[in-house]
């Protein structure tokens, strides 16, 4: 007959329990290592850009445009900021609406394979790299047209569209049910539902993923290289034309050999990470407070 | 013990007869051979019923016997739902609410619905919620809006509460305050016919005790036809009740019997609303 | 008391309707739809965009297609538009293996380096992080994504290859000097080349898989956690029985994700690489040129025969790649992670 072998009590110095805990202890740390590394070179990029940015960041700076010089110091990039405004501007104007339309199809209204189909290729369209986007807008815009200002809006709104819609899809689809069965019970349409109702009620989480789409458009570059294609010589009003951006100022100025350009270059990155941090946070803090809201 | 009128009551009906369905009056409702599916799923199986005007008609029976699908056919709500749909005769002030050319949304504007959760629009005031049916079915005539909040509030027993905070949100209102805005917001438009689908059971006892009294005050009124799985409630505000229930799993619900609320509680016909009564099943 | 009614009509409170509800018939609802059918075209223009982009990246390459034949893009092995002449067509200038060759190394340096910090970094904020600090960190980390790619270029240029410098120089005279697999890590460096490259996209696509994967490891049931923990498991040996075994294709799918987003990455790779262009380099620490670098630097000075159709050409499969890649992550990584 087998005895259950019994032994001593004393399970904390169980020799194999010191090696797991030990081993445990160093994977742990591994891990640790990898979000230390992960928000230290955040720290790095967020530093380097402030340190270098700020020696050339002044007032002239954010209200005038470059020096015809490259080589010559002072100047801004006020072109490009204002090129930022109203290209971004256009995109979401174009951008915002359609994507918000898209998720109501989806919420709403759509319903079995099309509408499954359409929320997987949406998804989709958010991997498709931007400078693809930008020769699809310059092979229909661009070549009829020529550069300008709206094509790069057009780009953007590409760029924008997607990210609006799954945003939008997933706060309309918080908002309850017993809503919309009580608008309809009072004889609201559909139509009258949605936008009497549920946009409303969804609309703190639709206005947090629209700014973090703006966030994003005013951050990129590629697409308008090959649409607004940029204008470092004088502030360009009218997107009928080709404009600089911000990004793409800090683009070409970054290149070129001259350090007063890069110089110039610096400080608008640093703008430009502030206008999309501040956008980025507000946005979210927006987002916090919907969610604590609708617990 | 419930107010009875000393009008005749209509006979109380079986499962296999038919019941002459009388043609309704101006307000009042009767259903004639109601199915109702799921998909494939039948739910709601052949149910008469004739809920008289200016009457709280009950409907009782165990949970999934159907009671709430039967309500939500009265005001085409049931076909929100992907696949459901709805055969039968619905009789509403003369006309078949199921008529193929009938506009369900007209419907939903003349029938007020209440729901087991309150559900006040979170982004509208007390006062929008109490008048939003009443802007969208543009019907306030000459009437004025401030004036059409306040009788509803008042019968919905609520004016004293919000009258000084009108534009605060209705989501600050407590479980059963809200409760009663959504019977405001549903009697603002005057509906001749009130459904009530199980309007107190999210709501603590004194709440309740609140709606059935603002219930047996409106009854005079509308016409109610009220869902509710406690019967002790029923007893309290009805003067009709219909029993339904499922014979086995996976039947539809039909109705069992339905006559004067006294008569359904004290002396059943059915051997199965005995049972259900008795607190026996169900 | 309800005073008595009789049937047919009311004689009660004055509230009472007299006369019959008439319920609409047919009411026209042409506003609900004509909104039906608007929201409904909005959300078709998705998949609009998609066909219109392939279409026109085709139309716009066929004129050098036509003239080289299709595949002789793929197996020309230079890239050289000042030799094309527009009556020759053979053989075709416009190679584009080695924009292929870099897109791919590239986006597997950043792989590499990517995938195992932001597995260990999703794992720190579900698993290992204190409460409190959850919150914070994870939106720390998904700050990266926030960056615009022309910063993260710019500060490649200045910050990031002086700093790796003195490390790649040690390494190409160790790594480099190794007969066989030696040559992949030969000098010279020049601080651009693909290896930098990479090292800018590992952090571009950290923030997209750790988020994820954040929410592949947080749908661990509690349970099975538990079950682990109460077996006297340790942090990591827990993690590793209860957690990682059922995230094995969410990671999968996170990784393929993020490689969608290093293949389609142009601007700041364009800054770091070097834009070699003329053929393949073997070495990692070699400029080269991507597919997205080489049409970003030469698409506005496109000015030879075929030259801009080629350049379509190189865009038209960029997306095809993109577009197969993020099709097989979409359908990898179930929707119900919300990223």
């Amino acid at each position: 007959m087998t005895q259950l072998a019994v032994g001593p009590p004393g399970f904390r110095n169980r020799p194999a329990l010191r090696r797991r805990r030990t081993r445990s202890a160093i994977f742990v740390g591994l891990l640790i290592a990898a979000v230390v590394v992960a928000v230290g070179v955040l720290a790095w990029v967020l530093i380097y850009v402030a340190i270098q940015g700020v020696a050339a960041l002044n007032l002239g700076f954010l209200t005038q445009t470059p020096p015809g010089n490259p080589a010559s110091a002072g100047g801004g990039f006020y072109n490009g900021i204002i090129g930022s405004l109203i290209v971004v501007g256009i995109a979401a104007l174009i951008g915002i609406p359609l994507g918000i339309g898209a998720a109501i199809y989806l919420v709403e209204y759509g319903r079995g394979r099309l509408a499954d189909t359409i929320r997987f290729f949406n998804d989709v369209l958010i991997g498709v790299p931007t400078i693809v986007t930008g020769a699809f807008i310059y092979a229909i815009w661009v070549t009829r047209f020529g550069f300008s200002g709206f094509a790069g809006s057009l780009a953007l709104a590409i760029v924008m569209l997607p990210l609006v819609t799954r945003t939008t899809e997933e706060m309309l689809r918080l908002v309850p049910n017993e809503l919309r069965e009580g608008s309809l019970a009072l004889g609201a349409t559909r139509s009258q539902t949605v936008m009497r109702v549920c946009i409303p009620t969804a609309l703190p989480g639709i206005i947090t993923g629209a700014m973090l789409a703006v966030a994003r458009a005013m951050g990129e570059t590629a697409p308008l290289l090959l649409t607004a294609l940029g204008n470092d010589l004088f502030t360009e009003y009218n997107p009928a034309k080709r404009m600089s951006t911000l990004s793409l100022q800090i683009f070409d100025n970054a290149v070129t050999g001259f350090q007063e350009s890069q110089g110039r270059a610096w400080a608008g990155a640093l703008t430009l990470i502030a206008i999309v941090l501040i956008f980025t946070f507000v946005a979210r803090f927006f987002g916090r407070r919907v969610r604590t809201s609708n617990d | 013990m419930t107010d009875v009128s000393t009008e005749p009551v209509p006979a109380t009906a079986t499962v296999g007869e038919t019941m002459t369905t009388p043609d309704t009056s101006v307000e009042g409702l009767s259903i004639a051979k109601l199915n109702a599916w799921f998909g494939k799923h039948h739910v709601v199986a052949d149910v008469d019923l004739v809920a008289p005007a200016h009457r709280v008609t009950a409907l009782i029976g165990p949970s999934g016997c159907g009671k709430s699908t039967l309500l939500r056919c009265v005001n085409r709500m049931h076909e929100i739902v992907p696949g459901a749909r709805a055969e039968g005769r619905v009789m509403f002030s003369g006309q078949n609410v199921y008529d193929a050319d009938i506009d369900p949304g007209s419907v939903r504007s003349e029938i007020g619905m209440v729901f087991q959760r309150p559900n006040p629009f979170p982004t509208k005031s007390i006062f929008e919620n109490a008048i939003i049916g009443v802007r969208l079915a543009k019907c306030a005539g000459d009437r004025n809006l401030d004036d059409i909040a306040e009788s509803a509030l008042r019968r919905a027993q609520l004016w004293d509460e919000v009258k000084d905070r009108l534009g605060k949100p209705a989501v600050s209102l407590s479980g059963g305050q809200q409760q009663r805005l959504c019977i405001a917001r549903a009697v603002a438009v005057d509906p001749a016919l009130l459904l009530m689908d199980e309007p107190c059971s999210a709501l603590d006892p004194i709440a309740t005790f609140k709606i059935e009294e603002l219930i047996r005050e409106i009854a005079d009124q509308y016409t109610v036809i009220i869902v509710t799985h406690n019967m002790q409630q029923a007893t309290r505000v009805s003067q009709f009740t219909g029993f339904m229930t499922i014979e086995h799993a996976g039947e539809p619900g039909r109705m069992v019997e339905f006559g004067a609320t006294d008569q359904i509680f004290g002396s059943p016909a059915q051997a199965a609303t005995e049972a259900y009564v008795s607190g026996r099943v169900g | 008391m309800p005073p008595p009614a009789s049937e047919g009509g009311g004689i009660a409170a004055s509230t009472v309707r007299l006369s019959p509800i008439l319920l609409k018939r047919d009411r026209p609802r042409i506003a609900d739809r004509i909104f039906g059918t608007g929201v409904t075209a909005m959300g078709g223009i998705v998949l609009v965009l998609i066909a219109a982009m392939i279409i026109f990246l085709v139309l716009e390459g066929l004129p050098a297609m036509q003239h080289y034949g299709f595949f002789s893009f793929i197996t020309a092995s230079r890239w050289t538009p000042s030799t094309a002449q527009p009556n020759v067509s053979h053989p075709n200038p416009y190679g584009i293996l080695q924009f292929i060759y870099g897109t791919m190394l590239t986006s597997i340096i950043g792989m590499i380096i990517a995938v195992p910090l932001a597995v260990g970094a999703a794992l720190v904020i579900t698993e290992v992080a204190p409460q409190r600090i959850k919150g914070p960190l994870s939106g720390l980390v998904d700050l990266l994504a926030a960056v615009p790619s022309v910063v993260y270029g710019f500060w490649g240029i200045f910050a990031l290859i002086p700093a790796i410098k003195p490390i790649v120089d040690f390494l190409t005279t160790t790594l480099g000097t190794v007969p066989v697999i030696g040559v992949a890590f030969q000098g010279p460096f020049f601080g651009v080349s693909y290896f930098s490259a990479g090292l800018v996209l590992a952090i571009m696509v950290l923030p997209i898989i750790a988020a994820v994967c954040r929410e592949v490891f947080r749908s661990t049931p509690r349970n099975e956690k538990e079950a682990a923990l109460a077996l006297g498991a340790t942090r990591w040996e827990m993690i590793r029985i209860a957690v990682l075994p059922r995230a094995r294709s969410g990671i999968v799918g996170a990784s393929l994700l993020g490689l969608g987003r290093a293949l389609g990455e142009t601007i700041a790779v364009t800054m770091v690489i070097g834009n070699a262009v003329l053929h393949i380099n073997g070495s990692i620490f070699s400029q080269g040129a991507t597919m997205s670098s080489v049409i970003a630097n030469e698409f506005t000075e496109a000015t030879e025969p075929f030259h801009l159709s080629a350049l379509f050409v190189v865009g038209f499969w960029l997306l095809i790649v993109a577009l197969v890649v993020n099709i097989i992550a979409r359908l990898v990584v179930r929707r119900g992670v919300a990223l």
